[in-house]
């Protein structure tokens, strides 16, 4: 319907300028390289010189004897991590509230968008958009504070309407739930952002053709809204994925109590108590290392799902 | 750089430190951060951007050993001379311990010392009779009107509590006696294994008194001189099978696990709450306050072999410790910056950077020349503020050392103090039978602080977690307790710590 | 085919719309809720909010909270400083985020693919916290509020979001017929591709403005104490009060008083570091909702 208009792979390929040496499409280009060079000067600098120092999660780093004066000590810090006691509960909980996070919160802004996307009063739009986002500004630990309110056993909302005595924070049943939960209603209408402007892209006379042929809003979500939609969903799926094993740290370390640990255990608050506050540097960067490690198998996963499902160019 | 308290005003135009500064004839420029101050200081020693010297960070041992060895921070032993550091420099003579406390395996001393002995010796006990204000953290207490409104006695063992408890809850006596919605009543309500709100003090009727401790958590020291972990003693055992059927009926509150201080608080002051624990009752029940009063540690179940046990276990006081000035390699001249420490050192100094400088805090002297703070009354009209904010704008964080005399011969606590440590000596310490407690000041090797801090984090973590879950969904069959303790043993170094702390006691015992 | 026609000849506009706010209407209340509660609190006896008493009207109303925010007298320059920060930060973000993803937009860029790989694995790998403020103290950045925008560099997330959106809503008819005309590739840039990507634009100025203004780890960091941002005010003010219940916190009095003023700020504080953001969004949402080349080019 539209690839008429839109340079698809096929049609920028065709538009390539045949016949021309690479060193003229160099000099055709130098313009944009110029324009390149500072980005990439930064990302050298601040992105891949920092990687130089992973090393020290093979070393026993200290600070005054710089990276190759620190001892060499091998997989030293990755044994002492698996040997911890509670080391395959932090992977596995943490790989657990990931992929649950995915499940939900990737879902949840899509459908919301092509809600209110739909919606044809105006200044009503407006409030639900506004509303929906506000949210996203507070602070973490306030979230956890009105948590805490709203789920205490002795006067909290949920007990009441529930008519229960149950301290949710300590039932570690109920700790994903929380943290999930509390992670949609913060963030999903910030989600929407991107997609409703996304779909504001959606040609009017679409919708026209559409009411014309009588079809009712759920058809226009589904014929016109959607396929629009797909290709950021994607992507956002995509790099979602590639942010999956970063479980907010203080979230979780606010939210856990000594009897949900069997569920909130997580490798993020590990690593900040090791790295930033006891300053086991080389310590914590090996955990750090490992969780990444993790992540991009994940990562690997979900695009070969993705990219199955969907033509979106991603590199 | 360095801390400061998080309620001052800074550093600089600072009275006291001014006028330091001016007799020692050096001028310091302060860089005071309050906030996450250990994230920072980390991260800048690492980065090579650090002062000449830290102040009122707070170092761990563990710390001062990793700084020390790599050069970091200097080792003072070569200033520590009468001629460069008079004041202190006696006060270490008199007082040896404070030197061993401070001095590092290797014969290194990486800080000045700081420390607060504040004791019943400030009340007037015999010096070698003091107790530390830490001894016993916390104080429960009980609804007298309560009790007495169901014509019940202030218990004295838990079977007695039990049936008040029982009664409370039976009677909604929050909704009965302070007219709050029905079903308000909390018959007993603490934090978990918390600092002066924790129900510890309950489980004295099994023997022990398993309170957080600056050493490491569940540590006893038995009278003959062995040290052992009473998280796998029996009595331990057989004390959360006890409690958790308080816990199945109702008695304790169940949010127990979950709850801030805040939330305690909030509860106390609504008039919801039978028994809880604090270190004042009027602090924690605020306009409740009156109908409360202690209730003193208790003994054991009837027709078990804790009936007449009463076991409260007391701890240290606080360390003496040396993280809290510390100089760096980048000191170009540590000698001036030491001659105005030693400064630090002298009873009517040390007085006025914790509370306040004389003229403002300290007014008068009594006829034995003692300095008496400002009460609470001439704050306020003197200032418009409570004499705690008074003091709070003042207070300088650092190598303050408070020694346990200077309370009975420079100046007089604040009544807070007093208030406690008289409640403590006159009402809480008679219960204690055993006073032997691990010296919180023993030394360890560079070896036995890497265990230390290997092993410490997860043992405590994993004991108070199944001491949770034991408490609220019932005690360990023969199986999980065995698991549990070979769990401690293998995963967790209980017996390398065990050991650890063992030699390190040894060898303070012997030294002694 | 059929069956959709009836179904939608079934559902009538009205239906539709009656649903669809319905179910806006829904969780609008389950979204604001929450919100109007922190307002009521930060005006309530913070110990009757936590002993469950405050539901929808404040109980026990106080201004302790709000006075004690606004007696703090690095409060204003905390504000100035966010916004500097913001402003600046965003304006290079932005401009970051454009200059690299215009060019990997174009296809037929030598060099695109590996450019776009070496964009991409900083995404997911990174060298950790010493190793990067170890580069950024020889850098000469530490202390300085460049620290905070250099660092982050290019956000390649929001980057491959813009690049993805050149690809596929400006028509390449378009750039191509500037070219023709005699355009260099950055007159084009600036006749044709910026002008029709204001809504994205509009999207990733929220975007790192938000995060500028949030933002409180990296100044804890970098900055040393200087120069503090407004979050970082804000949280400076919450630790100071809160004197938690360790040994020597709890020995004077007070606590209980202080603590109290602890749990009200943190509500306080909120608001007051939430409330210029909420004022300014309206005006970037109006562009990036208005429909804006979609019929003028394509149509």
């Amino acid at each position: 319907m539209k690839t008429g208009v839109r340079i698809s792979a096929a049609g920028s390929a065709a538009l390539a300028r045949p016949g021309k040496s690479l060193g003229q499409r160099l000099m055709d280009n130098w313009q944009l390289y110029a324009l390149l060079m500072i980005p990439v000067v930064l990302t050298v600098i601040y992105k891949y010189i920092p990687m130089y120092g992973i090393q020290i999660a093979f070393r026993d780093f200290k600070a005054s004897r710089g990276y190759l004066g620190s001892e060499w000590v091998g997989w030293y810090w990755f044994q002492r991590f698996f040997s911890s006691p509670t080391c395959w509960r932090m992977i596995k909980n943490t790989v657990l509230i990931s992929l649950y996070s995915l499940l939900w919160s990737f879902p949840i802004p899509i459908i919301l968008s092509l809600i209110i996307n739909q919606l044809r009063f105006h200044k009503f739009k407006r409030v639900v958009q506004t509303v929906l986002y506000a949210p996203h500004f507070i602070s973490v630990m306030v979230i956890c504070g009105m948590i805490r309110i709203f789920l205490s056993p002795s006067g909290g909302l949920l007990n009441l309407i529930l008519g229960t005595q149950i301290d949710f924070l300590t039932q570690s049943y109920a700790f994903r739930t929380i943290y999930i939960a509390s992670g949609i209603w913060q963030d999903a209408g910030w989600g929407c952002i991107i997609y409703l402007a996304t779909l504001a892209n959606v040609d009017p006379g679409l919708y026209e053709a559409a009411k014309i042929d009588d079809a009712s809003v759920f058809q226009r979500i589904r014929n016109i809204d959607i396929p629009e939609l797909l290709p950021m969903a994607i992507l956002n799926l995509i790099m979602a994925a590639g942010g999956l094993m970063n479980v907010g740290f203080e979230k979780v370390w606010l939210l856990q109590t000594d009897l949900n640990k069997a569920t909130s255990d997580v490798i993020a608050v590990y690593v900040y108590q090791q790295g930033i506050e006891s300053a086991k540097y080389s310590y914590s960067t090996a955990v750090g290392l490992f969780n990444t490690a993790v992540n991009i198998i994940l990562l690997l996963v979900v695009n070969k799902i993705a990219s199955r499902a969907s033509d979106v160019e991603f590199v | 750089m360095g801390g400061m308290s998080a309620l001052s005003r800074g550093y600089d135009g600072h009275e006291v430190l001014d006028a330091l500064q001016a007799s020692a004839g050096v001028k310091i420029n302060w860089e005071t951060m309050s906030d996450s101050l250990a994230e920072q200081v980390n991260i800048r020693i690492t980065g090579g951007q650090y002062p000449d010297a830290f102040m009122g960070v707070g170092f761990s041992n563990y710390d001062l050993a990793r700084y020390g060895d790599d050069g970091t921070f200097l080792d003072v032993t070569p200033y520590l001379t009468p001629d460069i550091m008079p004041n202190l420099c006696a006060i270490l003579e008199e007082h040896p311990e404070i030197r061993a406390a401070i001095t590092q395996e290797d014969g290194k001393i990486y800080g000045l010392p700081a420390g607060e002995q504040m004791t019943t010796a400030g009340i007037g006990a015999p010096m070698e009779e003091a107790f530390s204000i830490f001894s016993v953290p916390q104080y429960s207490m009980i609804n007298k009107a309560w009790l007495d409104d169901l014509g019940l006695a202030v218990p004295t063992s838990l079977d007695e509590l039990h049936d008040a408890l029982k009664a409370f809850k039976d009677n909604d006596m929050s909704a009965k006696y302070y007219g709050n919605a029905a079903g308000t009543t909390l018959p007993m309500t603490t934090g978990f294994d918390e600092w002066c709100w924790g129900q510890n003090i309950f489980y004295s009727g099994f023997g022990f008194t398993n309170w957080p401790n600056d050493v490491i958590n569940d540590l006893h020291l038995k009278s003959d001189g062995t040290v052992e972990f009473v998280c796998v003693s029996d009595a331990y055992r057989d004390c959360l099978t006890y409690f958790h059927d308080w816990y199945a009926e109702g008695l304790m509150d169940v949010e127990m696990f979950s709850q801030s201080d805040s939330q305690l608080i909030a509860k106390c002051q609504q008039g919801y709450v039978g028994v809880s624990a604090w270190w004042y009752i009027e602090e924690l029940m605020g306009e409740y306050a009156k109908d409360y009063v202690f209730l003193p540690p208790l003994t054991g179940p009837k027709g078990t072999q804790y009936e007449n046990t009463r076991g409260v276990t007391i701890r240290p006081g606080s360390p003496i410790t040396s993280g809290q000035l510390n100089i760096t390699n980048k000191c170009k001249s540590p000698i001036n910056l030491l001659r105005f420490y030693d400064l630090w050192y002298n009873g009517e100094t040390v007085m006025q950077l914790q509370y306040g400088p004389i003229g403002v805090f300290f007014t008068n002297q009594d006829d034995k020349g003692m300095w008496m703070a400002i009460t609470e009354a001439e704050a306020q009209a003197k200032y418009g503020k409570s004499a705690g904010e008074v003091r709070n704008a003042y207070e300088t964080m650092g190598p303050k050392l408070i020694l346990a005399e200077y309370y009975s011969k420079v100046f007089y606590m604040e009544d807070r103090a007093i208030e406690r440590l008289t409640d403590l000596d006159q009402f809480w310490m008679p219960y204690v039978e055993d006073t032997t407690f691990y010296p919180v000041d023993c030394v360890f090797t560079g070896m036995e602080m890497e265990t230390i801090d290997w092993h410490k984090a997860d043992f405590e973590a994993a004991v108070k977690e199944q001491e949770g879950l034991w408490l609220r969904d019932g005690g360990p069959t023969d199986e999980e307790w065995q698991a549990y303790k070979d769990r401690l043993s293998k995963k967790c170094g209980m017996d390398d710590l065990l050991q650890v702390y063992q030699d390190a006691y040894d060898r303070y015992f012997a030294a002694e | 085919m059929t069956k959709e026609k009836s179904l939608s000849t079934g559902m009538s506009e009205r239906t539709s719309d009656i649903i669809l706010v319905a179910i806006c209407a829904v969780v609008l209340v389950i979204v604001a809720y929450p919100l109007y509660y922190v307002l009521v609190a930060s005006f309530s006896d913070p110990y009757e909010v936590y002993a469950g008493k405050t539901f929808l009207l404040p109980s026990g109303f106080t201004l302790d909270g709000y006075k004690a925010v606004f007696a703090e007298k690095n409060i204003v320059s905390g504000f100035l400083n966010s916004v500097k920060y913001t402003v600046i930060g965003t304006i290079f973000s932005v401009v970051m985020l454009y200059v690299t993803a215009y060019p990997l937009a174009l296809r037929d860029l030598p060099g695109r693919k590996a450019l776009s790989i070496f964009f991409l694995i900083t995404m997911y790998f990174g060298g950790g916290l010493v190793p990067t403020y170890l580069v950024v103290k020889s850098t000469g950045l530490t202390g300085s509020m460049w620290s905070l925008f250099l660092p982050g560099g290019v956000a390649v997330g929001n980057m491959i979001i813009v690049r993805n959106y050149f690809q596929n809503s400006i028509p390449h008819d378009l750039i191509e017929a500037s070219e023709i005309d005699g355009c260099s590739k950055l007159r084009t840039f600036f006749s044709v591709v910026i002008p029709l990507s204001m809504p994205i634009i509009a999207v990733m100025v929220v975007f790192s403005m938000v995060a500028y203004w949030n933002d409180w780890f990296t100044a804890l960091i970098y900055l040393g104490g200087k120069g503090t941002p407004l979050p970082l005010v804000m949280r400076n003010i919450l630790i100071k009060s809160s004197a938690s219940a360790s040994q020597a916190a709890t020995i004077s009095g007070g606590y209980a008083e202080l603590n109290k003023l602890t749990e009200l700020l943190k509500f306080c504080s909120m608001i007051v570091a939430a409330v210029p953001m909420l004022v300014i969004y309206p005006f970037f949402q109006k562009h990036f909702e208005k429909g804006f080349m979609a019929g003028a080019v394509k149509g």
